[in-house]
């Protein structure tokens, strides 16, 4: 082991306890994000030593009523929506020219693997070039909806929708809207879509409601939606979701209950 | 006697919006925190403040878990131990004339304890008690203080790089003593 090394080790039981200085956090942090496995291994071990002195602490019980009050408060706290979640997208300041790197190369990889298939199945070729011509065309449209997904997040304003008092508190729609161009793309999450029921989108003039189509759920309760030039998007201040009959409101207005709802920029 | 691949589901599911996990979190480690919390803040509302920021924070941020660091139990303690911590340095100014450390006047063992955490809990003190004055020391000024190492340094009259030798060889020691236990 190299003395240097032995410096970062040094450090472990600080960094496990919060108590380095600055500089040697940085340091530190800097030396795990190159990965290395002994410092990790040694920062899991005073893990298990913060719980050890955890545990001489006096046993105290919050008192019952506290876990309601708290679970009231996270079903109206948003959670802030991790990068490393998201797709590959390149930050505001990059030029386009180098946005979707990730996607290109696995574009690339794509199209090498399919040539290949396509070689070793030569002579069932009518059928596999034809998958590979649909292929290629979902992925130009997947590289589109990407770059509409790129501009949004750098010029639009976050749009985060949440449920409704007497809704599955579990649903939740987060996204962007640009303002100036009325393109959005929306994402929905645990969405609860009853049988003969479908979820309709809604953008909030004020208080006048006017439809933006049908959420696709899919079976793991989940919908995207990009959309084209919302009309009057200077003046859009909300999103809405309601539940209707299957096919969707007959009226001007949601005609179900609203399951969820978000101010643009909230 | 705490599962960490329960409990790394229940942050999966929290990341993906799920409360219901939240609330798995809360009733299997919310009294451990609950317990370090008050022990630094002496005020009951207080300490059910720094509680519910804890998660409230963990519910907003479940993608800054590290899993490599350590278990989340480990991760939660740190996080309430932080914000009591900060509460207590924003508050102690106002009040420092009626401040009394809560661990001079400790709260009786909880009933609810089983005989198996009740064990557990006296041999980690029972090694806690069996580490050398300054390594129990540094620990116990980093951990329950929030200071520094230069802080230790400065407050103990120690040079920092002992300090720093004392701290990890406290750790090494501690870990030891209960390292066959199922603590995770």
């Amino acid at each position: 082991m190299s003395e240097s090394h032995e410096a970062y080790l040094e450090l472990c039981a600080g960094k496990a306890l919060d108590a380095l200085d600055p500089k040697d956090r940085a340091a530190f942090e800097e030396h795990l994000a190159d990965g290395c496995s002994q410092c990790e291994a040694a920062l899991a071990l005073g893990a298990d030593v913060v719980l050890a002195m955890a545990a001489t602490a006096p046993p105290a019980i919050p008192r019952s009523t506290l876990k309601k009050e708290l679970l009231a408060r996270v079903a109206r706290e948003p959670q802030e929506i991790d990068p490393r979640a998201m797709p590959q997208i390149p930050e505001r300041p990059r030029p386009p020219h180098r946005a979707p790197w990730g996607l290109v190369w696995g574009l690339a990889a794509f199209g090498l693997l399919f040539l290949a298939l396509n070689f070793l199945n030569w002579q069932r070729g009518n059928t596999l070039l034809k998958e590979r011509d649909t292929a290629r065309t979902e992925a130009d449209r997947l590289s589109h909806e990407l770059n509409d997904v790129t501009r949004l997040v750098a010029a639009g304003q976050l749009a985060v929708l949440l449920p409704t008092p007497d809704s599955n508190q579990n649903q939740r729609g987060t996204g962007y809207f640009d303002p100036a161009t009325g393109n959005a793309v929306l994402n929905f999450r645990n969405m609860d879509k009853p049988e003969g029921r479908d979820f309709e989108l809604w953008a909030l003039h004020g208080p006048k409601p006017t439809s933006l189509g049908l959420l696709h759920v899919d079976p793991n309760g989940n919908a995207f939606v990009n959309l084209k030039g919302v009309t009057d998007p200077a003046h859009l201040n909300a999103f809405a979701v309601s539940l209707e009959p299957a096919g969707g409101s007959k009226s001007d207005g949601p005609t179900g209950p609203v399951v969820l709802v978000g101010s643009i920029g909230s | 006697m705490i599962d960490q691949e329960d409990d790394l589901r229940c942050m999966e599911r929290i990341a993906d919006g799920q409360s219901q996990a939240l609330e798995e979190l809360y009733d299997r480690h919310a009294p451990l925190v609950f317990s370090v919390i008050r022990r630094i803040l002496q005020r009951e509302e207080d300490a059910e403040e720094a509680l519910q920021d804890t998660w409230l924070q963990l519910w907003r941020r479940p993608h800054s878990y590290d899993p490599n660091r350590g278990s989340v139990a480990a991760w939660l303690v740190m996080m309430g131990k932080s914000r009591a911590l900060d509460l207590y340095r924003s508050r102690a100014s106002r009040e420092r004339a009626h401040e009394k450390k809560l661990a001079d006047d400790p709260v009786p063992m909880n009933p609810s304890l089983s005989t198996e955490e009740r064990e557990l809990r006296e041999r980690i003190a029972a090694g806690w008690q069996g580490l050398e004055p300054q390594h129990r020391q540094v620990l116990e000024l980093a951990f329950w203080e929030g200071l520094s190492q230069s802080e230790i340094a400065e407050r103990t009259g120690s040079p920092l790089g002992t300090v720093k030798s004392w701290m990890r060889q406290g750790m090494q020691r501690l870990s030891g003593s209960f390292q066959k236990e199922e603590w995770r």
